[in-house]
């Protein structure tokens, strides 16, 4: 086992790859990205899978640095082979340095407020994506006719024309988060 | 004199009942207010260790006063100071606007600056006050108090100021901040809507 430090930040990484996806959003999120670069669209993908494995390790550490959570206490994951506890130089479990390398985690993934444990990215079933566009835009929906929209604004994140296109494709945008759709808004 | 005086006083009266609908009406009046509100609220967070301010305000120079509304009960303020541009390591806490613009801070009160996202508050020389757990100012000053408030949606944070009483009263300003990974939601309605203030 290895023991809980800033080196797990590395571990599990975000992607941004819809090949990461879980089907059929997979399929449902690059015909609708197709059609928006084939319109002229600009596509910035920031996150697509979130490794569960990664969510544990924000959220403990979190936990452990912040609010007072006892790492002895912290349940295994599998594949996750780490060391909540860390030892006094005499060998007894040690609160303070446990806490403190949990801090350093804190630290290095940049959190500033508690990580949940799961998610649709989690899942495979979100994609956080940045959209925008100039002028009108010309796109084919699912059903491969062309629609323009002419509303603004002109991003993924506000145009409810541009939203119901997505959603068409069973990409499904949630209002609350400007970057973010997914299977079902949520 | 007295003639170019009876001009001018003939204009006032021509131009009074347009000034008195001017002041008067609620939309241009919140719209001032909500532009000069938008320029004087930020967010502050620390990034890769340096102190961050996201402001829609592009003229803001070295030194200019903030006051730091520490956003979890019970709140507090502390004082900080801009320092630069900002540098790479203060990414952007939202990709979708791009007239958010981005200063280096740094403390300016002995107290260490906030690891947790606070409400920045620039170009305020009035009194903020407590109120029980939370902190308020008369930031537009209208005589009305401005609270504080964050709250979690699936992806990021949302901050906002209301006007008289948080949720209840008018929203002031919002400000959405990407954090990069899932947290448990639980914003309102009310905190999120992007259109309006």
């Amino acid at each position: 086992m290895a023991l809980s430090g800033p080196q797990w930040a590395t571990h599990f990484p975000t992607s941004s790859s819809t090949d990461d996806l879980t089907e059929p959003f997979r399929s449902a999120v690059n015909r609708f990205l197709s059609a928006l670069r084939g319109a002229g669209a600009t596509v910035s993908i920031s996150a697509t899978l979130r490794p569960p494995e990664r969510a544990y390790l924000m959220h403990y550490s979190f936990r452990i640095a912040r609010e007072g959570f006892d790492p002895a206490t912290v349940p295994a994951m599998a594949g996750v082979d780490i060391q909540w506890v860390h030892s006094a130089p005499d060998g007894s479990p040690s609160s303070s340095a446990s806490r403190h390398a949990a801090e350093q985690m804190v630290q290095a993934y940049g959190i500033v407020f508690r990580p949940a444990l799961g998610s649709r990215h989690t899942e495979g079933n979100a994609i956080d994506v940045d959209i925008t566009w100039q002028g009108d835009l010309t796109i084919s929906n699912a059903g491969g006719n062309p629609i323009t929209i002419t509303t603004t604004p002109r991003s993924g994140a506000g145009n409810a024309a541009l939203q119901g296109v997505g959603a068409g494709f069973g990409v499904r945008k949630l209002a609350s988060d400007a970057p973010h759709w997914s299977t079902d808004g949520h | 004199m007295s003639s170019s005086h009876s001009v001018a006083s003939r204009r006032i009266k021509l131009l009074l009942p347009f000034l008195f609908v001017s002041l008067h009406d609620p939309c241009t009046a919140a719209g001032k207010t909500a532009g000069t509100i938008a320029s004087r609220l930020g967010v502050a967070v620390q990034k890769s260790g340096t102190a961050c301010l996201y402001i829609h305000n592009p003229d803001l120079a070295n030194g200019s006063p903030l006051i730091l509304v520490l956003l979890s009960p019970p709140q507090s303020t502390t004082k900080a100071e801009v320092v630069r541009p900002a540098p790479p390591s203060c990414s952007s806490i939202d990709t979708s606007d791009a007239d958010l613009k981005s200063y280096e801070i740094r403390s300016s009160g002995g107290a260490p600056l906030p690891a947790t996202p606070s409400i920045a508050v620039s170009g305020f020389s009035g009194r903020f006050q407590a109120r029980g757990k939370y902190v308020t100012a008369d930031i537009n000053q209208d005589g009305q108090p401005e609270f504080f408030r964050f709250c979690a949606s699936s992806d990021g944070l949302h901050l906002t100021v209301w006007s008289r009483k948080p949720l209840r009263g008018q929203r002031r300003w919002h400000q959405y901040y990407y954090l990069g990974y899932d947290v448990e939601p639980n914003c309102t309605p009310a905190e999120t809507r992007t259109s309006g203030h």
